[in-house]
């Protein structure tokens, strides 16, 4: 639907406007806002509904920016891409409460673990493929560091709050550190060949 | 008068519109898990 809307409206566009441009491109910029504003909306009223907003948006931020460094898998459907991100951010927006006094209690351990999971990861995995876009190797390199970077960045700061003498200053930023963990795994998850199985799965079934 | 200020709204529109298009190109789609079908145009 919303392709045949984003069609129409970047003939109409391309007809009026004074320089030329291609519909095709205008109807694909079109289907991306028309698309983000849908989902946008949706998330931000479940968010709202279950009064976990902030967190949601703060983990689709996380895992927005660390997936525009790694690439990965795309739904094949905007229907299945919204039924995927929907409950996929919620659940790990809900489980917070419970994630994440672990992660106060073994907080060095678990950004060990982060470490050695996102570092082994970006250097197997990033970028992630998708269609038949190649990657330069200069491409594959500059993903790879970045997304080690972004890694080091986060745990840094975590592992910085985690030790800072006053730990009810910290702790709201711990709870941020963890969120952003949250999305970035799921991100990381996202370039395995588990996460592309998951999304053929998803081809199948929605 | 009127034509010119439709044609000028909408060269604008159609610009925003592209370099939405192009950043997303670029970028992999960083906030989506859903690609449109990309155009030829941009499959460089």
């Amino acid at each position: 639907m919303s392709k045949k809307l984003a069609d129409s409206l970047a003939l109409s566009l391309a007809r009026h406007s004074a320089v030329p441009y291609s519909p095709a491109v205008l109807s694909y910029g079109l289907q991306i806002l028309l698309n983000a504003a849908i989902k946008i909306a949706l998330l931000s009223l479940v968010g709202w509904m279950l009064n976990i907003l902030l967190e949601l948006y703060l983990i689709v931020f996380f895992f927005g920016s660390l997936r525009m460094i790694t690439g990965g898998v795309h739904a094949h459907t905007f229907k299945g891409c919204l039924t995927v991100s929907l409950i996929s951010f919620v659940l790990l927006t809900v489980s917070l409460p419970f994630t994440f006094p672990f992660f106060i209690q073994h907080t060095q351990l678990v950004l060990l673990l982060m470490l050695a999971f996102g570092s082994a990861l970006t250097f197997l995995y990033v970028p992630g493929k998708w269609g038949n876009r190649k990657f330069t190797n200069q491409r594959i390199r500059i993903s790879k560091w970045l997304s080690l970077l972004y890694l080091l960045g986060v745990i840094t700061a975590a592992w910085y709050a985690s030790v800072y003498p006053d730990e009810a200053a910290a702790r709201p930023f711990l709870r941020v550190c963890w969120l952003a963990m949250l999305g970035m795994t799921w991100q990381y998850i996202l370039v395995t060949p588990f996460g592309y199985k998951l999304f053929r799965a998803e081809r199948s079934n929605i | 008068m009127w034509e010119k200020m439709k044609a000028k709204a909408c060269t604008m529109m159609a610009s925003v519109v592209s370099l939405i298009a192009l950043a997303d190109i670029g970028t992999n789609s960083w906030w989506a898990i859903y690609q449109p079908e990309i155009p030829e145009e941009l499959q460089e």
